[in-house]
């Protein structure tokens, strides 16, 4: 949690210790440790099987876990079932009750709660309207939009004022137009109530744009957690590369050179050489992985002339994707394709610079390798 | 950059009504759903309108119209006692029926036992065994027991053979529940047995309804296995009208079968007003 931006000592109100699950034999979930702190939204992100949804679903007490303890506020629940938790859980199926009005949905939580009527008749209202929804009260859920519903559960899960809010992958089952939307709104709710939050999808993009924190999980395990920015730029393993956004991956070692401005050459097995940062683990000799964001490679037109530099590849154009903002270039190199991202100007044709099968060179900064584990 | 050809004219002939063939699949489904529809209603209808006849025989057409038949129905002492013992009947049978039939088929959809497959098989198997066999089983069974012409012996009966049908209909409305339903409920704060009577109960009643109103249908014109229980309090209609036929050949039971018609399609009516009837005739609404 070193890379958190504001450095006021925040209060924790979920942690997970050394968080197991096994169904039989087979491990959900081998080790999470997670600590969220108050107001923030932590995503767990990985693809399906991950063990994020079991992790969600113990933090709800839907599931008990084998080994570890979950304390939320300061209180072990480990093992307090999921009504005497606190906790609001909205579902990708939005997993309204189909017999009861919007506003009854609503007010169910707080029906449990023997929450007075007026007070609920109030709170539900304000929830409600929160979402966007204060006219909605009368209609059976099967008379909204699947937007429409995803904010009923969504207010739902917070009229209770719930200590924590889980969303399990709250966007899969909308429309691509209509995520981004929800996005934005969901971000907007959470920042405005303040409410801590944790998120489950498996989408990258998603994660990047809502969280404040991201923990990438992989086969039962934390692979790596920070930042969206920080997962980003620095991931730290080629499987934290490959799943968020896209890269080139190199294998290769370093080759113990470091020149005058204290950069290190890497050496790719496929030939070329990249002048690196130096880093604490970057001992030479070691099998690593170079990545390099499509974003970061510059593409030139070939000069002919021999190109054994550092930091530059000569290959073909083998493939032009123009996606309005920008052009996806594939390059062939003698060893092997890669993917180069270039920004489109406004107002210039720019795929037109350059035409299948030409010949050009690719260049980058140092700033733009990221040495990454094999895994 | 590619230079895209668009001289070739399209060989492929536009397809025009003139060219679907005279007689196609559609002509050939309409007639298959009429010669279906036939089979299935005209029997009834035969029976409906031969109910009307003022003949002393069964005979169709008949030569003339009366309604004697019903007034001979309503005024027949055994035959009313044996309609108020169907109603009857039909009516616990679909309670009981239906409450031990939908606990079941909660349990089966919940349960994740490797012997589930076979448990539901279980629960159904009364369907495919051979009515005499199950009436045979029952009349020693209930021999033994010392309940044999009894009132008990026959509700028992009745509730084994719907149980089949309110398994299979509420174990299909159960399937398309989202369990997370349950879930969102007892994460807002319900008890378990909460969230299943406020939240999963409700979202199944129209199964369990249509499953109850099929136990009543199966047991009101039941006549296999009722016949194989004979007491003096275990004549249904459907028997008496039954043993009736053995000896007498008036139009009598085309009235009788008529009432029992009506009787079904109101039970029918009456709870397709509690929203069950798309259900019950296997239509979405």
């Amino acid at each position: 949690m070193a890379e958190l931006s504001n450095a006021q000592p925040s209060e924790i109100v979920l942690r997970l210790a050394g968080v197991q699950k096994y169904f039989g034999s087979v491990a959900a979930v081998e080790n999470v440790e997670l600590a969220v702190q108050k107001n923030q939204l932590v995503t767990l992100l990985g693809p399906s099987g991950c063990g994020k949804t079991t992790t969600l679903r113990m933090i709800a007490g839907f599931e008990f876990p084998t080994a570890g303890q979950i304390v939320i506020d300061g209180k072990d629940v480990t093992y307090t079932p999921p009504n005497k938790r606190e906790i609001g859980i909205v579902f990708q199926s939005y997993s309204l009750f189909p017999h009861l009005r919007v506003s009854d949905n609503v007010a169910y939580g707080l029906k449990r709660r023997g929450v007075p009527k007026e007070e609920r008749v109030q709170r539900v209202r304000e929830a409600l309207q929160l979402v966007d929804l204060g006219q909605f009260g009368d209609r059976l859920p099967n008379e909204l939009s699947g937007g429409q519903q995803q904010r009923v559960a969504l207010a739902r899960a917070i009229v209770i004022r719930p200590k924590i809010l889980l969303l399990d992958e709250p966007l899969s089952a909308l429309d691509a137009k209509l995520r981004q939307r929800m996005r934005l709104e969901i971000r907007h709710l959470q920042r405005q109530i303040g409410m801590t939050t944790v998120l489950v999808t498996h989408d990258q993009e998603e994660a990047l744009s809502m969280s404040d924190h991201i923990v990438v999980m992989n086969k039962g395990n934390v692979e790596q957690e920070g930042t969206p920015s920080s997962i980003y730029r620095q991931p730290k393993t080629s499987f934290v590369a490959s799943f968020i956004g896209e890269t080139n991956l190199f294998k290769g070692e370093i080759v113990h050179a470091a020149n005058v401005d204290g950069l290190l050459v890497f050496r790719a097995d496929c030939g070329f050489e990249a002048c690196i940062r130096k880093a604490d683990n970057l001992e030479p000799g070691r099998q690593l992985l170079l990545s390099l964001r499509p974003e970061t490679l510059t593409i030139s037109p070939s000069q002919g002339e021999a190109e054994a530099s550092p930091n530059a590849l000569r290959g073909t154009v083998a493939g032009i994707n123009y996606l309005g903002a920008r052009t996806v270039f594939e390059i062939k190199t003698p060893t092997r394709d890669l993917m180069v991202s270039v920004q489109n100007d406004a107002g210039s044709e720019a795929p037109v610079a350059f035409v299948e099968g030409q010949t050009i060179r690719l260049s980058w900064t140092p700033d733009a390798c990221q040495i990454v584990e094999i895994n | 950059m590619q230079n895209a050809d668009r001289t070739i004219a399209s060989p492929v002939a536009p397809i025009t009504r003139a060219s679907r063939p005279f007689l196609d699949s559609r002509h050939l489904l309409a007639v298959a759903n009429i010669l279906v529809c036939s089979f299935l209603l005209a029997p009834i209808l035969i029976v409906i309108v031969t109910s009307f006849s003022a003949d002393q025989f069964m005979q169709f057409p008949p030569s003339g119209w009366s309604l004697r038949w019903y007034v001979e129905f309503f005024n027949d002492r055994r035959l009313m006692d044996g309609l108020l013992l169907s109603l009857a009947l039909a009516s616990v049978t679909a309670v009981v029926a239906g409450v031990a039939g939908s606990l079941a088929a909660f349990a089966m959809t919940r349960m994740t036992s490797r012997f589930g497959g076979l448990i539901h098989s279980l629960h159904t198997a009364p369907l495919i065994t051979p009515g005499v066999v199950t009436g045979l089983s029952m009349l020693i069974f209930f021999s033994a027991m010392g309940l044999r012409g009894s009132f008990t012996a026959l509700l028992i009966g009745h509730v084994v053979l719907s149980i089949p049908f309110v398994v299979i209909i509420v174990v299909a409305g159960l399937q398309s529940f989202d369990k997370s339903i349950e879930e969102a409920a007892i994460s807002l704060g319900a008890s378990r047995p909460v969230a299943f009577l406020t939240v999963t109960i409700p979202a199944v009643k129209t199964s369990m309804m249509s499953a109850a109103v099929f136990a009543f249908l199966n047991s009101f014109d039941e006549v296999v296995v009722t016949l194989f229980l004979p007491g003096p309090r275990t004549k249904t209609l459907p028997v008496a009208m039954f043993e009736y036929i053995q000896h007498n050949l008036d139009p009598l039971p085309a009235a009788i079968s008529t009432v029992l018609i009506a009787i079904a399609m109101l039970v029918v009516f009456v709870t397709a007003r509690f929203g069950t009837i798309g259900r019950i005739m296997g239509q979405r609404l």
